[in-house]
């Protein structure tokens, strides 16, 4: 029984996959919006407290196993600025087309690095996008 | 007791005659109170484990082509709304003057710190409710200081689309349609607001201060 357990949790350890590591804490904004985000295709634009701005996306590459070519994919994550955000969002959907736009900003972070942020983004007629939030709880008052 | 020393008899001399002279103790202890904390914890874990799903909010900004449009709108149909520094929205209808000055949105008292609405008569919600439905050709101009958090503008559009979608709602119940069939046809709301750039050291600025003076009594 013991042997039983011990090989559940050694297949559990095995099969846990965990969020990329290098992304940085960032506490979202709250909202009532309830629209669940995608978990493949999507260009990450995370902004921190401190208005740093990094892109992170996934990009399909082959590699080469045993002379064979196989289509895999590499994580690019580059910091960045509000100005140049652009540039690099394009570089992602050169890459992948379908990919969607996702901002994981900061509620802290200062309204005018997001106000530059997109603004670049518009200028390059990128104008969909996606704000992740915390779901806002309302509570009820008593009496 | 757990644990329980176990003497073993050592072999009468042995094979070859050798006499042992010292006697061998094995101790063994009981491991069941280990795997019952560890099967305690497991249960446990896999009870309380709950995954958080992260929620997002769509966001369509304008063609810059189009936002190059001037659109001409008369004053009493023109609600601004500005979010200063340190997160304390105004608003005005119409424009302001040193006599008709925006005024601050009543603040929720148990989050006073945030724009947060308060479910009851005299909220944000509200009154962009009332304005609404008393004048439905009104448009709204939001204003946001770059020094605001981004949890002002995102608080603030989160609002305007819980309005919209609150009155998207009532209709679809009137009409007894899904709200997703709604159409132009049937009067669906749709909430039609600007987002204008905040010019630092220009007459928002002013406007906003005399504002606050008349609100707060700074000096």
């Amino acid at each position: 029984m013991v042997d039983i357990a011990f090989l559940l949790l050694i297949f559990y350890m095995a099969t846990t996959t965990f969020k990329p590591p290098e992304t940085k804490a960032v506490t979202l904004p709250k909202s009532h919006s309830e629209i669940k985000l995608p978990d493949k295709d999507i260009i990450n634009i995370t902004v921190t407290k401190n208005d740093s701005v990094y892109v992170d996306y996934l990009e399909p590459t082959t590699i080469e196993i045993d002379g064979n070519e196989v289509n895999s994919t590499v994580r690019k994550y580059k910091e960045t600025d509000a100005a140049s955000v652009a540039y690099y969002i394009n570089l992602a959907r050169a890459k992948n087309y379908k990919a969607l736009v996702v901002i994981k900003a900061d509620e802290y972070a200062s309204y005018g690095t997001m106000e530059r942020v997109m603004e670049s983004m518009q200028t390059q007629k990128l104008t969909k996008f996606q704000v992740v939030t915390d779901m806002k709880i309302e509570q009820k008052k008593e009496g | 007791m757990a644990g329980d020393v176990v003497e073993k008899p050592s072999g009468g001399g042995g094979k070859k005659g050798l006499r042992r002279p010292k006697r061998r103790l094995s101790i063994r202890i009981d491991m069941t109170p280990m795997v019952d904390i560890a099967f305690l914890l497991l249960i446990f874990y896999m009870v309380s484990t709950v995954f958080s799903q992260p929620q997002a909010m769509e966001i369509n900004l304008p063609d810059p082509d189009e936002q190059a449009n001037e659109v001409e709108v008369k004053e009493s149909n023109l609600l601004t709304i500005w979010v200063d520094k340190d997160n304390t929205p105004f608003w005005l209808i119409g424009k302001p003057t040193g006599k008709h000055l925006p005024q601050p949105f009543p603040r929720d008292p148990e989050a006073p710190d945030s724009i947060g609405f308060v479910v009851d008569s005299d909220s944000l919600v509200q009154i962009l409710a009332n304005e609404n439905r008393e004048n439905p050709k009104l448009n709204t101009l939001i204003l946001i200081h770059p020094k605001a958090n981004f949890a002002s503008m995102v608080e603030l559009l989160d609002d305007i689309d819980v309005l919209e979608r609150s009155w998207n709602r009532a209709l679809a119940d009137k009409l007894g349609k899904k709200v997703t069939k709604l159409t132009n046809k049937d009067g669906k709301f749709s909430y039609r607001y600007a987002m204008d750039k905040w010019e630092v050291g220009g007459r928002v600025d002013n406007i906003i201060r005399a504002a606050r003076r008349k609100a707060f009594g700074e000096g």
